[in-house]
């Protein structure tokens, strides 16, 4: 039989095959099955080789061994290895892992790549493609082939039926009392009855509905370990799952380290047949929704349920195997290569990082920021920058075959810059734009991570010389950019690794900047693009010295009247709600000045609201959510010597019994006495007139004070004035005379 | 059988060094006190840095040889160094060296940091230790080993017996002393 349909899920089954889902061209959703034998590799050794030889001959599962020689990416020749042959996915790992322990030596290859990446590697096929195939009377897949690519600009997507399940609060803070179940067809509120009522609805529900994607809230921390347990406890049947012949599959919660962040993700939940995202672990879910989710999942091939939770690294590693695995390239099981002897010297000349020339503090009108396409990764592949590659002359590469990284790299960055092109073509309101952002900012953090990865100790395919010689390009590229603005007459303010800030008499239009950014994208061979005008920017000075500008802190508004903000409290995730707030407005205020002259009236507003702000806390105005800090603890709460006010939450926490682990998400709120704070997430009623007010006053008027420090106004002076109001301000009577004039 | 040693005040240990396992265990790896010994080996011969726990900071080294020297390039140039980010590539990178045994002082930096890694499983960690503390047995023949490390955290005490395998595979091992509580807390209230 023929069928045709959309790749929904795949997975291993019990007879040692897989098992696929699909989504029918005819709305029917089709279960296959599919024979998957394959191989992995091994080199080291002969005395070694030939007795893993003798150890596994006529081991069940092993169809056959062989001596091949493969290409090992950061050899310069192919390597001899043994090629074991076997019947099925599952036999693989049972076999690996016994033999892995028994010879820990070797050289494994190609032994723990997961299954979607194997299959999309050998058939082309990912999730949600569309994909014609034969199969026999049993199901049973026989041929298949993929209708569509992943770098499709518009691609058909399947119509999936999406179940919205979610409770009618934070578990963490109060009493669930009801379910909300939502589909384009029903939205159905369901309280949770003692009898379990709920769990018949929710049954019948999906049942009747069939959904392809169950979207929850809290399903991996709450909602699906609550409902399985209920199910359990009232002996109230729950099928979740497509397939039934499988129950609810639970990963490990984990703790780890990502790009300077310690992140801790809970438990997971996940389905076979259908998938289960929750939008609370999916720690992209606020960038890039689930347009942005099926996005990265189709590149990267990671299933669905995986590609919104893990972070973008994994769909790079993923993506990078793939490239790999097509270019007939040894996947590595543990990276062994390392870096080569430099001396002194050169340590220091190549481990450096962007380009950074600090800003000129204080406030500038009619600037242009330029920013540079996703910079690194357009450094890569010009620069032909992978592990295996020999290192460029700046950003002339050494080769012109693309290596296993740039390779990869090359489809995502064009792909990114095809779907901004297209969102240009549309008016901002048409209902595609936001699908196609969502979309291009999956693929800009997949673009972002590979440069990193580079350099991660764990990348398959990472080398710590070719993750300098990209900041090497970076650097060299920035430089030319700043040489050729210069020679065009602009004042270069400032430079952030991939941007630029400048300014000349005379332009303050984007016309006015069109012949600096061809001349740029010439001598640079990247692209540039303008990120806009501003009417007026502020670059900020230090906090603890305000003669010292800072790097990427500052914030303007463009001609268009759109308010940038970087490195502000408002930006921050621990600012409480209502500072973020405050500060964003005091800047919307200022942000209504066209001209110099407008903005000394506009200074007295963002003032005035700042002092109604300031009102509202006193009198107990502000509600108390607003107020939360999102802290966080990074370690085991024994761990730490000193007490900061986010481990002091979680200690509460841990002592009601609530387990704390390291990266989690500490919500407290600041109080007056002992104990000073307390956690959010106990769910204790607080009193507002319990609050910490001088401690707010304090963060409100450190958030106010970075708004108003182009203007002369210190934070020592603001917080003085927040806190007894009886000192005059003193502005900068220089600056408001040049005001007053212009 | 361990001697114990009497620390020089630049450099830990008392220099010349001899042909032996050194161990220093101290907070931060004693990142600062081997940086030292780094240079004062620099301004005088070849020194071959492995550096296992990206402790390697040449600007630091750059400071503390200036005054000594006006050619600080060449005593630049006599570090030789690597880093590895994983137990795999730090046994990988003695192998490397062990090929080519260095005859000047070999410095091991932070040498477990990558061990205590809870992605390798403990045994895995132990063999690859075994195996790099064998290779390092050889190269003491040819020149001193000096081998920085930090207690085990809190957080990895499970992985305690590495620290302990390291200190039963060295000649000489000096522990830095556990700090003093500070003036403020000995001094006695007066009122």
């Amino acid at each position: 039989m023929s069928f045709r349909g959309w790749l929904l899920d795949l997975y291993l089954n019990q007879e040692e095959g897989l098992t696929l889902w699909f989504i029918g061209e005819d709305d029917r959703r089709a279960c296959f099955r599919q024979a998957f034998p394959l191989s992995f590799h091994v080199a080291g050794p002969n005395e070694q080789l030939r007795a893993l030889w003798k150890r596994v001959s006529g081991k069940t599962g092993v169809l056959g061994l062989s001596r091949k020689q493969k290409q090992d990416v950061f050899a310069a020749d192919p390597v001899d290895v043994m090629q074991i042959d076997m019947i099925s996915p599952a036999s693989q790992v049972r076999l690996f892992r016994d033999i892995e322990a028994e010879f820990p030596d070797l050289t494994y290859y190609d032994a723990d790549v997961t299954i979607g990446t194997r299959y999309m590697a050998r058939h082309g096929v990912f999730p949600l493609a569309l994909c014609e195939l034969e199969a026999d009377e049993n199901q049973v897949i026989q041929s298949i082939r993929p209708l569509n690519t992943r770098w499709d600009l518009i691609p058909e997507l399947p119509p999936l039926r999406i179940f919205e399940l979610k409770p009618d609060c934070d578990p963490n803070r109060g009493k669930v009392r009801s379910l909300l179940m939502r589909t384009d067809r029903f939205a159905r509120q369901v309280p949770l009855d003692p009898a379990g009522d709920y769990l018949r609805l929710i049954n019948e529900a999906l049942a009747a509905y069939d959904p392809d994607i169950l979207v929850t809230d809290w399903g991996d921390s709450w909602l699906i370990p609550f409902l399985s347990a209920q199910s359990e406890e009232k002996d109230i049947p729950l099928q979740l799952n497509r397939d039934t012949t499988r129950p609810v599959r639970w990963q490990k919660e984990t703790t780890y380290f990502s790009y300077g962040h310690i992140i801790y993700r809970p438990e997971e939940a996940h389905l076979f047949g259908r998938c289960h995202v929750d939008r609370k672990s999916s720690m992209m879910w606020s960038d890039y929704s689930l347009a942005g989710t099926l996005e990265m999942a189709r590149v990267t091939t990671l299933p669905i349920e995986k590609a919104a939770r893990v972070s973008p690294g994994q769909g790079i590693s993923a993506m990078q195997v793939i490239t790999a695995l097509e270019k007939d390239v040894l996947v590595p099981y543990q990276k062994r290569q390392v870096e080569e002897f430099k001396s002194g010297i050169q340590l220091i000349q190549s481990d450096r990082g962007g380009m950074i020339y600090q800003p000129k503090a204080g406030l500038h009108m009619d600037v242009a920021q330029v920013d540079f396409v996703s910079m690194y990764p357009a450094v890569i592949i010009k620069g032909n920058i992978s592990p295996e590659v020999p290192l460029p002359d700046l950003l002339e590469p050494a080769r012109e075959e693309l290596g296993v990284v740039p390779l990869t790299l090359k489809p995502l960055y064009e792909k990114r810059v095809e779907i901004k092109k297209k969102i240009r073509q549309y008016p901002p309101d048409h209902p595609m734009v936001a699908t196609l952002k969502e979309r291009a900012n999956a693929l800009k953090w997949l673009l972002v991570v590979c440069f990193g990865f580079l350099g991660y100790k764990n990348a398959r395919y990472g080398r710590i010389e070719a993750h300098e010689a990209v900041t090497k390009g970076g650097r060299e590229v920035l430089l030319r950019a700043k040489e050729v603005a210069e020679s065009e007459g602009f004042e270069v303010l400032h430079m952030y690794v991939d941007a630029l800030w400048i300014k000349k008499r005379g332009c303050n239009k984007q016309e006015h900047f069109t012949d600096v950014i061809s001349k740029i994208n010439l001598h640079t061979g990247l692209t540039i693009n303008l990120d806009g005008v501003y009417r007026w920017v502020a670059f900020l000075p230090s906090k603890t010295d305000a003669r010292i500008p800072i790097a990427n802190r500052y914030f303007g508004v463009f001609q268009s009247g759109e308010i940038k903000v970087r490195g502000l409290e408002a930006r921050r995730r621990d600012t409480p709600i209502w500072i973020a707030a405050v500060q964003k407005q005091m800047i919307a205020l200022l942000g209504q000045a066209r001209t110099k002259a407008e903005l000394s009236a506009c200074i007295h507003e963002a003032f005035s609201f700042y002092y109604t702000s300031l009102q509202k806390l006193e009198e107990n105005q502000v509600p108390l959510d607003q107020l939360v800090i999102n802290g966080k603890v990074s370690y085991a709460l024994e761990a730490y010597r000193a007490s900061t006010a986010s481990v002091r939450a979680a200690r509460q926490m841990e002592a009601a019994g609530m387990p704390v682990k390291p990266g989690m998400r500490i919500r407290f709120i600041y109080r007056k006495g002992e104990p000073d704070v307390v956690a959010w997430d106990l769910g204790k009623p607080i009193d507002a007139l319990e609050v910490n007010k001088p401690k707010y006053i304090e963060l409100l008027a450190k958030a106010g004070s970075a708004v108003l420090a182009p203007f002369g106004i210190s934070e020592a002076l603001f917080r003085e004035w927040s806190e007894n109001r009886s000192i005059q301000l003193k502005l900068n009577q220089a600056l408001f005379r040049d005001l007053r004039s212009s | 059988m361990m001697e114990s040693y009497r620390p020089d005040s630049l450099t830990l240990f008392k220099m010349p060094l001899p042909p032996k396992r050194f161990l220093a265990i101290g907070a931060h790896a004693l990142t600062d006190r081997m940086l030292q010994l780094i240079s004062a080996l620099a301004l005088k011969q070849t020194v071959t840095v492995l550096d296992c726990g990206n402790r390697s900071n040449m600007y630091a080294v750059a400071r503390l040889i200036r005054p000594y020297t006006s050619d600080p390039v060449s005593v630049m140039n006599n570090i030789r160094l690597s880093r590895a980010f994983t137990c795999y590539q730090v046994l990988a990178m003695i192998q490397a060296t062990a090929k080519d045994p260095p005859r000047e002082p070999l410095v091991l930096l932070d040498m477990l940091a990558t061990f205590l890694d809870e992605d390798v499983e403990l045994k895995d960690s132990q063999r690859l230790l075994n195996h790099s503390l064998d290779l390092l047995e050889n190269l003491s023949y040819f020149a001193p080993v000096v081998i920085s490390t930090r207690q085990i955290p809190a957080i990895a005490e499970n992985r305690g017996v590495l620290l302990e395998q390291l200190k039963a595979s060295v000649d000489v091992c000096w522990e830095e002393p556990l700090s003093l509580p500070t003036s403020q807390e000995l001094q006695l209230a007066l009122f």
